[in-house]
């Protein structure tokens, strides 16, 4: 049986020319990521984590290394697959388009990609919501709704579409940490349905662990791994899971590496680049 | 107690400093917090409610007292103290006894149909003119927008066209329709080019200003070209191109009244001209306040489609 | 590192070829109008081909008379410029300050702005004694309305933030005029001077063409009347060339005026 979304990285590096400065944002960085694995990528803003998402999804090329999708190169040195539905982004301040409605939204891929007509694609997308709990919110738009249910719609509207992989960047980085906490826990309920190659990134070490079946610690710029940490719950999750003596010593353990990238990421003081 | 808010309390000198600070931005402080859950209350008491809150405050009447100072400064200076140029003037009495009497001196009242006329050829220019620029103009400011090598194409093209005042335009307008339809179209082909220029600025602005990101995320759900074209490029520029739209009709106007007053055969701007020409100084107050009022309403038409069109924009922002 | 740089490099492109596209448009489009010219398109046939143009631009150049009209054009363009400038941004700060002001002439304003400049202009005329007068007063009237627009329209959108951490340092409310409110507007007076600047030379070529004896658009339309038809694209350009550098020149002195806005 093919192996359904399983991600190879291989020395791959990223150099950025902003006003010709040759910036190295990322530095032979290399991973290999199993089917249907939540591996979570940690490291301080700027470190170069968001490249490396951008890149496997198709919208940044590289400039050394590849990236393997089930064993078909979708990044190199001379070419960069066109972003698709294998491997689906739900973004940092959301994108979910303003100007359509939730139902629209979610049925939007399997319209587009021609998989099922209109009524279908909104039906299909409508029993969605209901089993991830978000029925009766078809009919609204997404300035109407709260930035939690707004992430969980987003969530929703990538998976209908079943995707190999999906891709998070930071995707609850601009909520209160109240709201964080339960959305965290849906997005681990829609993975225990799918069971996907997951691809998170973040800054904020509790989510990763509590989130990831695998935490990479990435440095500071040039980003490469620095440290792998194996999280070893089982799953289901939930939040009282945050308290126990396991989940701190992992906490411990990781939390030297990645202070000490926050401090020289701090100190260097640059500016965030996209 | 507890739940008084902070700036109740405390001295009242303080309050008042602030309160006079806030005041040099004229911070509206007095205007009611929305109700929190628009779907429980009907449309109807929502307007009510907003209509006497507005009714209880003191700007309706400032309103109301400016324009009639408005009114009352031209009435004193042209008819009551018949002050020296002014004098010269037609006062708000004579043309309203001309505007309102049946048989009026220079033949243009509410009761003539020539007046109507006139409106209406202006208003009917204008909607051709409006027509082919929207459909002409749209089109092809989405596509500046979207692809960068039409732009590079087109844009150079444009950008040294504009800066060439409409008005400009009249002697080769006139050149070049000289064989059909040698009256209308120069004139209408005037106010289309104003309104075209707004409308396709417009329109690229409004494809510029999408986030990236709607892009990034239709590509990775499998959109092709033409999804993305009419499901994020055509929507997302929307508010852009409805403002573009009400400044294209607002230089429009003023685009063909000119055109009128310099070659035309009917028309508000040639009555205008027509009037001065005549000396029947009353009408052309008459066709300047009408051409203001027929400008406001047209705006304001276009505005009402447009936040119709658009309920999905962000309401907290209005 | 230096490889992957030049593969990035190739990859944006840069700039020339938008420089090179551009170029082929105009050049096209000046070829296209020549060869309508010469091969009696329909529309194209009756305005004068570009080498019409050019040759007429020798003769005209040399001719002092042009460049008079120039200067008149110029002269009333920034008198009426300058004088809504002078009226309308006090007024539109006052305006923004005062809400007695504001409810008092907005609504006025409102039902005068909708009323096109050049519907002004036979009223303009019966009432002042010349000529110049009256083409500078509707002309101030042009940009007027959108100056204060602007400026009244900044001045609101300032960002109350600004106003509370002035006070808690202590301003008073002059301070907080000059040192927030002036600074903070001034990019809407910018803009407002710069869209005035282009409302202006609309209507100062309509207005001379109505009821001038001089003026660029005195001679743009004396040339159609007059049979000379290549001095009428040559009219339009100089036009053109003088409202393109008029809003320039405002956008330059904007950017003195504001260096905190400057982009990196």
């Amino acid at each position: 049986m093919t192996p359904a979304g399983a991600i190879n990285i291989h020395n791959v590096s990223k150099v950025y020319d902003p006003g010709g400065a040759n910036v190295l944002a990322v530095d032979n960085c290399s991973m290999d990521i199993a089917p249907g694995e939540f591996c979570v990528i940690v490291g301080p803003s700027g470190c170069g984590k968001t490249t490396l998402l951008n890149a496997i999804a198709g919208f940044h090329e590289i400039t050394g290394g590849e990236i393997r999708l089930d064993g078909r190169p979708i990044c190199t040195r001379e070419f960069t697959a066109e972003p698709g539905a294998d491997r689906i982004v739900v973004f940092q301040n959301g994108a979910l388009f303003p100007w359509s409605t939730v139902l629209n939204n979610v049925a939007y891929g399997p319209v587009v990609q021609g998989a099922a007509s209109r009524p279908e694609a909104k039906q299909k997308a409508q029993s969605l919501l209901s089993e991830l709990g978000l029925s009766g919110i078809g009919g609204r738009y997404p300035n109407e709704l709260s930035s939690g249910m707004r992430r969980r719609v987003e969530i929703a509207r990538a998976l209908i579409n079943e995707p190999k992989v999906l891709l998070l960047d930071e995707p609850f980085r601009a909520m209160d940490a109240l709201t964080k906490g339960v959305a965290q826990e849906f997005l681990l309920q829609a993975y225990d349905r799918v069971r996907k190659t997951v691809f998170f990134i973040t800054h904020d070490l509790e989510e990763a662990i509590f989130l990831a079946d695998r935490v990479l610690v990435m440095t500071t710029r040039p980003g490469r791994i620095k440290q792998t940490l194996h999280v070893d719950f089982g799953r289901p999750r939930n939040f009282k899971m945050r308290a126990s003596k396991q989940y701190l010593a992992l906490k411990t353990q990781v939390f030297e590496a990645v202070r000490e990238e926050a401090v020289s990421a701090f100190e260097a003081g640059e500016r965030e680049l996209a | 107690m507890a739940d008084t808010p902070r700036r109740n309390r405390g001295c009242p000198a303080r309050r008042k400093r602030v309160e006079r600070a806030l005041s040099v931005v004229a911070i509206d402080t007095s205007r009611p917090s929305r109700p929190a859950a628009t779907g429980q209350i009907s449309t109807w008491s929502l307007s009510l409610f907003r209509l006497r809150h507005w009714l209880s405050q003191s700007s309706p009447y400032l309103g109301f007292l400016g324009v009639a100072g408005l009114v009352l400064l031209w009435y004193l200076s042209t008819e009551f103290f018949n002050v020296p140029r002014f004098n010269k003037l037609p006062g708000p009495v004579s043309v309203w006894r001309e505007f309102t009497s049946a048989s009026p001196t220079f033949g243009i009242s509410i009761y003539t149909p020539e007046y109507y006329m006139h409106i209406f050829w202006s208003i009917w220019r204008v909607l051709q003119a409006f027509f082919w620029a929207t459909v002409l103009g749209v089109p092809l400011g989405l596509f500046m927008g979207w692809k960068r090598t039409f732009r590079d194409y087109t844009f150079p093209v444009l950008e040294i066209v504009r800066p060439i005042p409409v008005l400009a335009w009249v002697p080769v307008a006139i050149l070049i329709f000289a064989g059909i339809a040698s009256r209308e179209a120069p004139v209408i082909f005037l106010a289309f080019l104003a309104t075209f220029f707004a409308t396709v600025l417009n329109t690229m602005l409004g494809v510029e200003s999408i986030d990236e990101v709607y892009f990034r995320a239709a590509r990775c759900l499998g959109s092709k070209s033409r999804h993305i074209f009419f499901r994020v490029v055509l929507p997302g520029a929307l508010p852009f191109i409805f403002t573009g739209l009400q400044i294209g009709v607002g230089v429009g106007w003023f685009s063909l009244v000119a055109a009128e007053m310099i070659s035309g055969e009917y028309g508000l701007g040639f009555l205008i001209w027509d009037s001065y020409v005549l000396s029947q100084f009353p009408v052309i107050i008459i066709a300047m306040l009408t051409l203001g009022v027929v400008g406001y309403a047209f705006s304001a038409i276009i505005r009402i489609i447009g936040s119709t069109l658009m309920r999905w924009t962000d309401r907290s922002a209005l | 590192m230096a490889a992957a740089a030049s593969v990035i490099q190739k990859r944006n492109g840069g700039f020339a070829p938008t420089l090179r596209r551009g170029t082929v448009s105009i050049v096209g489009i000046l070829i296209l109008w020549e060869i309508g010219r010469r091969f009696q398109f329909p529309f194209l046939s009756a305005v004068p081909a570009p080498t019409e143009v050019v040759r007429s631009l020798d003769k005209i150049i040399t001719n002092g008379k042009f460049w008079n009209d120039w200067i008149a054009s110029f002269t009333r363009v920034l008198s009426g410029f300058a004088l809504a400038q002078l009226i309308g941004v006090p007024v539109g700060l006052l305006m923004a300050m005062n809400r007695t002001l504001r409810y008092l002439w907005f609504p006025p304003l409102e039902i005068l702005r909708p009323i096109p400049p050049l519907a002004w202009v036979p009223t303009s005329i019966i009432f002042w004694p010349t000529t110049e007068l009256s083409i500078i007063f509707v002309i101030f009237l042009g940009a007027f309305f959108t100056v204060v627009l602007n400026v009244l329209g900044g001045a609101r959108a300032i960002d109350k933030r600004h106003i509370r951490a002035a006070l808690s340092f202590g301003s008073k409310p002059r301070d907080i005029f000059w040192k927030i409110v002036l600074p903070a507007t001034m990019p809407s007076i910018i803009t407002g001077m710069a869209v005035g600047m282009g409302v202006t030379w609309e209507v100062v070529v309509a207005a001379e063409m109505i009821a001038g004896k001089s003026g660029l658009g005195y001679f743009t339309w004396a040339s159609y009347v007059g049979g000379n038809y290549p001095q009428i694209i040559i009219g339009m350009v100089s036009i053109g060339i003088a409202g393109y550098f008029s809003s320039g020149a405002i956008r330059l002195i904007g950017k003195f005026a504001t260096p905190w806005q400057r982009q990196i």
